[in-house]
């Protein structure tokens, strides 16, 4: 194992000098060494010898720069490791004419390399005319007079005829505008100057914020365009194999131009409200009594911007109080722009008896297509109050004639539950809010004791087991050792005695040191039972022969018609110590 | 005069002397100035309290409620983060955190982990660091009692499983506490209008995109005054420090 160790040690040492010996250096490549203003390059800076080093790119004023992303690379040459770790840059020239690009440098190992820069030449525009371009943005406005807070709608459309892919737009600059879309984006087919083009569009609600010269600067965008070989070895299987180059394109749109104006004299009491709108009042009930409330509903629609719109102006009156909740706002695209849809929600708790009139509600706006101010107004809703004792919404609260047999109840409609507005939800007010998180200054013995206790209780209960284990091993070799003098002792003795009681005593005495080594009673043991109670404790087959052979033997001494050999009884006693000396160390 | 000084020194000892109000007041306070719309008083006593001790997820979760309503949504976003920590599954916070995600101009969905891990690791972003913990103390009685009535008693097969099951169970939920209390996530929420994220730590360095008030992202390293982040959609670099606020979980 340790040799396997030191020779992969070896290997990663040996790899990590011949990385660190490679030679560093940082190199600088175009993709393109000509382009157009609207195709940009692929800058790419290789840093040799190291993985970690980040090369400093110089600035490059005449260039949007964006990173493109880092690949790294280890090779093995002719037993030379190499490493090198590329960085890409997308480059889109700013205007025409000829730069330098790629002047960066990079610190390896306390030493700085640079790169060489490489030369660029930027064309100032495409050779192909833009009525017969492959990929075209145009942008439109609907109206290029419109009045501060006037609906204009923003076309902008990307035609292709190119198979195009990680497009990138950077949405025009709507700075004097407040801006809301118009739908999501569309795609389709559509003719252009007799081509057929994949067109994209986006429309958008423009409203002039304020007077004057207003200019959306242009958007831009970025894509990568799947075409042949950029070095003219171009292959009729390049497309199939996927071999074919991607060409990094940035496309500009056109930059538009906008005169709005102020409506002409505008009187005190106008809205701020430009285009067409119209006024609906409802309230949820109209036979009331005293002391209950109804919701007054204000619709303002109309195609103008209404996100700031303030509400219409109310009446003074005492006959009831006013709640307001907070208004919501709807938007619906159509064909003719953006629909916008103004919600105003009033509780009203009537106070007096009697008719309560609720509105006119008025509002004064200014119509650019009849170029003239024009007075929105709601009808007057009437209230009919009745005093708090009094029996109101007749229908509701009259007594069913008794002879009229209850029917079946009329299914009602249902109604889609419409959410009117979001917002947060409500504090938490309970005091266990303020209550220490955890456990006080206690925590620490608490937790001691919640982490502490378990464990204790697993070491008291593994402690009280080994205990247990030890002493039951104690008490066993103490017998053994009991066993062993004893075997040992009687044997000196019956081998100093009478040779013809041999065979029988010492028999007995090794069987009484087997009894003890086992814990059983082995005085009366068979050697064949012998042989089976020590298998469990794998000792060796021939000492078990051995010592089943010596009982056997004992045994046909003892109740063999034949008196047995002086030689034979002679060496009982020294192989029954040889066997019991054996066994002990054994079964130990 | 002797008698006139001392007694107005023993005043003054005791006005200095005079109890500051407890956490409970200053919640009610807060609340008070909240109900009446003076979310400045309710900011700062709301902070007063969450900068006190080991506070609540619930002052993290008004305090929140009172940068929303004070109009500072980058703070009420950190806010309602702390709170969430704490809180991990409570509806009226998931509600008004996604409510003043809503708000944020960045189109940029929140930062999660990914659905294999939430999946397999479900507890972990289920239980909040002290729901983990009481949980953790729990199993751990349960894995060191049969722990030690396995070592005294016979082993059988049901005790040796049930011992098993509370041991992988200790290790999920200790790791999954160590993992919260010494490896929070750190996180950044734009507090600025608008703040530019550059490619370095200069700020002449290449402006890579912009990101608006309430925008929130990982915090990946600290150079300075300068923080490396990294956006739910894998967007890195670099932003001044003094325009976000830190968030450690």
């Amino acid at each position: 194992m340790q040799r396997y160790m030191g020779a992969s040690l070896s290997c990663v040492l040996v790899f990590l000098w011949a990385t660190a010996a490679a030679a560093a250096g940082l190199f600088a490549t175009v993709d393109l060494t000509e382009t157009t203003l609207e195709q940009s390059i692929i800058l790419t800076l290789t840093v040799d010898g190291s993985q970690s080093a980040e090369p400093s790119l110089a600035e490059l004023p005449n260039f949007d720069v964006r990173s493109y992303g880092r690949s790294s690379k280890v090779q093995m040459t002719n037993g030379h490791y190499t490493s090198s770790v590329a960085y890409s840059f997308v480059l889109t020239p700013k205007k025409a004419g000829q730069f330098q690009v790629g002047a960066a440098s990079v610190h390896v190992d306390g030493k700085t390399y640079r790169s060489e820069p490489v030369r660029i030449l930027v064309h100032a525009g495409e050779s192909a005319p833009p009525e017969n371009a492959s990929l075209l943005i145009t942008s439109t406005v609907s109206n290029k007079t419109p009045y501060v807070g006037e609906q204009v709608v923003f076309t902008w459309r990307f035609l292709r005829r190119e198979r195009i892919g990680a497009a990138k737009m950077s949405q025009p600059s709507f700075d004097d505008f407040s801006v809301e879309a118009l739908g999501g984006q569309q795609e389709f087919e559509a003719l252009h100057h007799g081509q057929r083009y994949t067109v994209t569009e986006i429309r958008q609600a423009l409203f002039p914020l304020k007077d004057g010269r207003l200019q959306i600067a242009p958007s831009s965008l970025q894509c990568e365009v799947f075409t042949g070989r950029r070095d003219g070895v171009g292959s009729p299987f390049d497309d199939f194999f996927g071999h074919g180059s991607r060409q990094t394109r940035t496309l500009h749109g056109p930059t538009l131009s906008l005169r709005a104006q102020q409506p002409p004299d505008p009187p005190p009491e106008f809205s701020g409200l430009v285009g067409n709108f119209s006024l609906q009042a409802t309230v949820q009930h109209t036979k009331l009594r005293v002391g209950d409330s109804t919701t007054l509903v204000l619709k303002l629609t109309g195609t103008g911007n209404l996100k700031n719109a303030l509400e219409p102006s109310m009446p003074p009156t005492d006959a009831f109080k006013v709640y307001d909740d907070k208004p919501t706002l709807e938007a619906r695209a159509g064909k003719e722009g953006l629909v916008q849809i103004k919600t105003f929600r009033k509780a009203l708790v009537v106070g007096t008896a009697g008719e309560v009139r609720v509105g006119p509600f008025q509002l004064l706006s200014f119509d650019p297509n009849a170029q003239q101010y024009q007075t929105i107004s709601s009808p007057e809703i009437v209230l009919q109050v009745t005093a708090s004792g009094e029996a109101t919404r007749g229908e509701a609260r009259t007594a069913a004639p008794l002879t009229q047999a209850p029917g079946p109840t009329k299914p009602t409609q249902k109604l889609a539950i419409e959410v009117l507005g979001e917002d947060i939800l409500p504090n938490y007010r309970h005091l266990d809010a303020v209550r220490p998180r955890r456990l006080g200054k206690a925590s620490r013995l608490v937790w001691g004791g919640i982490f502490g206790g378990p464990v204790g209780f697993f070491l008291a209960m593994a402690g009280l087991r080994r205990r247990q284990r030890r002493s039951a091993s104690t008490a066993s070799s103490l017998r053994r050792s009991r066993a062993l003098r004893q075997a040992q002792a009687g044997l000196r003795r019956v081998g100093a005695g009478n040779p013809a009681g041999l065979p029988v005593a010492t028999s007995r005495i090794v069987r009484t040191y087997l009894g003890a080594m086992l814990n059983v009673e082995g005085l009366w043991m068979t050697a064949t039972e012998v042989h089976g109670s020590l298998r469990a404790y794998a000792l060796p087959p021939p000492l078990l022969e051995r010592l089943e052979q010596f009982l056997a033997r004992c045994d046909s001494m003892q109740y063999s018609p034949l008196a047995p050999r002086v030689d034979e009884l002679g060496q009982l006693v020294p192989q029954a110590l040889a066997l019991v000396t054996e066994l002990d160390g054994r079964l130990r | 005069v002797r008698l006139f000084v001392g007694l107005c020194l023993s005043l003054a000892g005791a006005a200095q002397q005079a109890p500051a109000p407890s956490p409970t007041e200053v919640f009610a306070q807060a609340n008070q100035a909240f109900d009446q719309k003076r979310y400045p008083e309710a900011i700062a006593d709301y902070a007063r309290l969450a900068q006190q001790g080991d506070p609540t997820g619930w002052i993290h979760y008004n305090l929140g409620n009172a940068y929303l309503r004070g109009g500072q949504l980058g703070k009420a976003v950190a806010s309602y983060l702390r709170s969430e920590a704490l809180l991990p599954r409570h509806r009226d916070l998931q509600h008004n955190l996604a409510y003043a995600r809503q708000q944020t101009r960045d189109a940029l969905g929140p930062i999660e982990p990914s659905p294999l891990n939430k999946i397999l690791f479900f507890w972990h972003y289920l239980f909040s660091t002290d729901e983990l913990l009481y949980m953790l103390a729990a199993v751990h009685g349960l894995f060191f009692l049969a722990l030690g009535l396995w070592a005294y008693l016979p082993a059988s097969g049901h005790r040796r499983a049930a011992a098993s099951t509370l041991g992988l169970m200790w290790l999920g939920l200790g790791g999954s506490w160590l993992i919260h209390t010494t490896m929070p996530p750190r996180l950044m929420v734009v507090l600025a209008d608008e703040v530019d994220v550059h490619s370095g730590t200069t700020d002449d360095s290449m402006v890579r995109f912009r990101l608006h008030e309430g925008t929130v992202g990982r915090l990946v390293d600290q150079d300075g005054s300068w923080l490396r982040i990294e956006l739910a959609d894998g967007k890195q670099g670099w932003l001044p420090l003094e325009e976000v606020e830190p968030v450690q979980l």
